[in-house]
């Protein structure tokens, strides 16, 4: 290796260093390939309904021993409007125009009169037939209290799970899970539906060993249909205990989440 | 080095050759050391050519205006130049040649011809003498790297017997990485070929221009031979 072949090596190592440096810190980096892929639609129909049950709860305390019986309101009598009086024109039509004085203190009193009889006549009325105290509202407020409701139960049966809350419900028992569910992959894989059958207790945790049912199953994917069994259970063990509505428990006693690949 | 990207997502060489398997990483090296050598030879081989053919002009240039012959021998004998060994490998024949009482004029021919294209032949082995690693290099290194990543994606797909998941994400690194090693094999062979075409032909267009130096030298001998004889 001569002087001029070592300089050349010098060079080549400096080119070298420089580009695969250029090339280390991103340079010609491309765009991330995974942001390339189309976002799927997320269709949020259910995040948006709340877990609280619409209808209202009902007091559940014993109804008021007696309602006072209260009289219904006597109707007064009310005169029939009397037809205002036609006015009449009293002054005549004149021939000539020229006289403008005598006219209108003709023609003024006659449409002032009907609308002062009548509301002198209305709030008379009720005045000459006044309500006496009788006693008769005793007992109205009998059957109002701000005592709590004395029954035993936790779940009021009147925060019944309608379709909205078992959307809702499914949606975060989903939520739930799917950071633990590992779905395997392969040909077919995403064509298997595992639905895991489980009951709960009213803490959320598993009160029975999971059930699981298979649908999908092609020749392609037999071999994974095992393995998306066990991975379904384990993921929903992991997942337990659920944190659910408690007054919805009837609702979520029993949950059969379906899992897939793109869960 | 924090701002150095490992990631396997970007195409970082560092991160590259950092996840991928030893045998990967030795076709890495080997052919990142042949590109080192490659550009090395590239470089340097340019300026030894130029200068080999700026020194051809030189020396014809003054040979043509030189008088006497023993004089520019004189002169220009001892410069190393490879025109200036033949011209030197010529003059010295002749002397030895003529030297003697009784002069074969046939022989002197033979002698200085065969001198002068001997000489020729050395320098230009000489010169050439790095050509075979750019031509080695060109050809071999795609191949090495092509051993690189088929063993790179061997072992990915033995990755994905091991895990028995398909999926994309377990094995597109290890093709990534080894796709890498194919890619310094053409990152190294590309240059390869091409100077070694290029300075391939520049070696023998001086070769051809020693030769005609040779054969104008050898004639100007031939005629002087026959002038003192």
């Amino acid at each position: 290796m001569n002087r001029a072949e070592g300089a050349g090596l010098t060079v080549a190592v400096l080119g070298h260093v420089v580009l695969f440096g250029l090339l280390s810190v991103g340079f010609l980096a491309t765009p991330n390939p995974l942001k390339l892929k189309p976002t799927p639609i997320e269709v949020a129909l259910v995040d948006q309904v709340a877990l609280e049950s619409t209808s209202p709860n009902p007091t559940s305390e014993a109804p008021a021993a007696r309602l006072a019986p209260v009289e219904a309101p006597i109707e007064p009598d009310s005169a029939p409007p009397e037809p205002a009086p036609n006015p009449q024109p009293i002054a005549k039509p004149q021939p000539t125009p020229p006289k403008p004085v005598p006219a209108p203190d003709a023609v003024k009193p006659a449409p002032k009169a009907p609308p002062r009889a009548a509301p002198a006549q209305a709030p008379s009325r009720p005045a000459q037939r006044p309500v006496a105290p009788t006693g008769r509202l005793d007992g109205l407020l009998n059957g109002i209290n701000d005592k709590p409701s004395k029954s035993a139960s936790i779940t009021p049966p009147a925060a019944t799970a309608g379709p909205e809350v078992k959307a809702a419900l499914s949606a975060a028992i989903i939520r739930q899970i799917r950071p633990h569910w590992a779905p395997p992959s392969g040909a077919d894989s995403d064509k298997l539906r595992t639905k895991v059958t489980v009951r709960l207790n009213q803490d959320g945790s598993l009160a029975s060993e999971p059930q699981v049912t298979q649908t999908g199953i092609t020749d392609s994917n037999r071999a994974q249909a095992d393995l998306a069994k066990d991975r379904a259970i384990r993921a929903v063990k992991l997942a337990a205990p659920f944190k659910l509505p408690a007054q919805f428990y009837d609702a979520w006693k029993v949950i059969a989440p379906v899992l897939y690949e793109d869960l | 080095m924090e701002f150095i990207s490992t990631d396997a997502a970007t195409m970082s060489p560092i991160g590259l050759f950092l996840q991928a398997d030893w045998v990967v990483r030795a076709v890495m090296i080997g052919l990142l050391l042949a590109s080192l050598w490659t550009w090395a030879i590239i470089l340097s081989f340019g300026f030894k050519v130029s200068a080999v053919k700026k020194a051809i002009d030189r020396f014809e240039a003054e040979y043509r205006e030189a008088d006497d012959i023993d004089e520019f021998h004189r002169r220009a004998a001892g410069r190393d130049q490879p025109i200036a060994r033949v011209f030197a490998a010529g003059v010295t024949e002749w002397r030895r040649s003529t030297s003697g009482k009784a002069i074969d004029r046939e022989g002197t021919r033979e002698r200085l011809a065969t001198a002068m294209g001997a000489t020729i032949a050395q320098e230009i082995d000489k010169l050439a003498d790095r050509l075979n690693f750019l031509a080695t290099v060109g050809s071999v290194a795609p191949f090495v790297g092509l051993f690189g990543t088929v063993w790179g994606i061997m072992r990915s797909f033995t990755g994905i017997a091991k895990e028995q998941s398909s999926s994309l994400a377990v094995v597109a690194p290890g093709i990534a990485e080894a796709l890498f090693a194919t890619a310094i094999g053409l990152f190294a062979a590309i240059p390869a070929v091409i100077a070694y075409n290029r300075y391939s032909h520049g070696v023998n267009r001086v070769e051809a221009r020693l030769n005609r130096f040779a054969d104008g030298f050898h004639a100007t001998l031939s005629r002087r031979l026959e002038m003192e004889a």
